[in-house]
């Protein structure tokens, strides 16, 4: 009698494992076993990446902050107040708002009309230089890196407008006449590449349009400051915390 | 019989609760291996009704033959040939003969109870 229950006891242990197995295996087929397109995996794939990206930006970010009170510390630490560290942080703040005059090697760009016979047939408006062919070239410059740009000597701000004004154009409220002179300050080679190369804007403004455009580099160039007020009435900034 | 009724049921509730799980890829062999177990535990059953049980010919055919069905089934997936096939033909003729058997036992025993 004592093996039979053995035997029931083994028998009853056996299926219990079989329970398990069986239900492990439908829950499982329910829950993951989908179609799975490449494409999906391709776009859960970019997620993930982008979240791991912003997720190791946001650790440097804490990381910088920390330095940064760290900092504040020390000088408070060593000189009872930190003046001179919020003086030194306010010069860094005009440098990237470009309210600072900077220097640095570059590219300057000049733009004109084209000098060419206007034939008949021609449309005049293809021999003239646009606000808009401004616009593209500092975007351009932009893109090639370019860390301050002015056109005629105005420095390119957030605010800067580039706007068509009859045969001139306007920039940050001032008028200018052709040739427009467009200065930038970066890697010289990139940004001439950003201009020149076939393919570009100012290629195809240049031998395509036949505008006047010539290029060249340099390794002092000095860009200036905004002159004006910036005049913010409609954004507030953003209290943190809030 | 009836325990290893019970014993599948709590199987299966405690299965619900346990994090168990394995890549997709599995799938296929896992259920095959499903199989191989049902069939022994029929057998097993069939065996515990005629009282010719042997545990270590149970629990050896239990591991024994879920192993090997998974294995084979491993292995067509490798020779790009469905073996698992074999495991399926098997395993299911061996299922519902012990069936039958059980059957018999259990309406025979009835029968000779009236």
């Amino acid at each position: 009698m004592k093996k039979k229950t053995n035997h029931n006891g083994i028998l009853f242990f056996m299926s219990f494992i079989l329970g398990i197995m069986l239900i492990t295996n439908i829950k499982f087929d329910l829950n993951d076993y989908q179609e799975v397109s490449l494409k999906s995996v391709y776009n859960m794939r970019q997620d993930i990446e982008n979240n791991k990206k912003q997720i190791s930006d946001l650790k440097a970010l804490v990381k910088n902050t920390e330095e940064e009170i760290q900092k504040y510390k020390t000088a408070v630490e060593e000189n009872g107040n930190v003046s001179d560290l919020i003086s030194e942080e306010i010069e860094n703040v005009k440098f990237t708002a470009g309210l600072k005059d900077v220097q640095g090697s570059g590219i300057i760009v000049v733009i004109s009309d084209s000098e060419a016979e206007v034939e008949i047939g021609d449309d005049i408006r293809d021999f003239l230089v646009h606000d808009l062919d401004v616009q593209r070239l500092v975007n351009d410059l932009k893109i090639g890196g370019a860390e301050a740009v002015s056109v005629n000597g105005q420095r390119v701000l957030s605010t800067s407008e580039i706007e068509c004004n009859g045969p001139t154009i306007r920039i940050n409220g001032r008028t200018y006449p052709i040739p427009f002179v467009i200065k930038a300050i970066g890697n010289p080679k990139v940004l001439n590449a950003a201009v020149n190369a076939p393919g570009t804007y100012g290629f195809k403004l240049r031998d395509i349009y036949g505008l006047k455009l010539e290029t060249s580099l340099s390794n002092f160039l000095l860009i200036p400051k905004y002159n004006g007020d910036i005049d913010f009435k409609y954004a507030k900034p953003i209290k943190e915390g809030e | 019989m009836l325990l290893a009724l019970i014993g599948i049921l709590i199987g299966v509730g405690v299965g619900l609760y346990l994090p168990i799980t394995y890549s997709p890829d599995y799938s296929l062999y896992i259920s095959v291996a499903i199989l191989a177990c049902m069939d022994s535990v029929f057998g097993g059953i069939r065996a515990n009704m005629e009282e010719v049980f042997d545990a270590r010919i149970f629990i050896s055919g239990f591991f024994g033959n879920a192993i090997l069905a998974a294995f084979l089934a491993y292995i067509g997936d490798r020779l790009a040939v469905p073996l698992y096939y074999a495991a399926v033909f098997a395993f299911g003729v061996r299922l519902f003969q012990n069936f039958a058997i059980i059957r018999r036992h259990i309406i025979g025993k009835s029968n000779s109870a009236d």
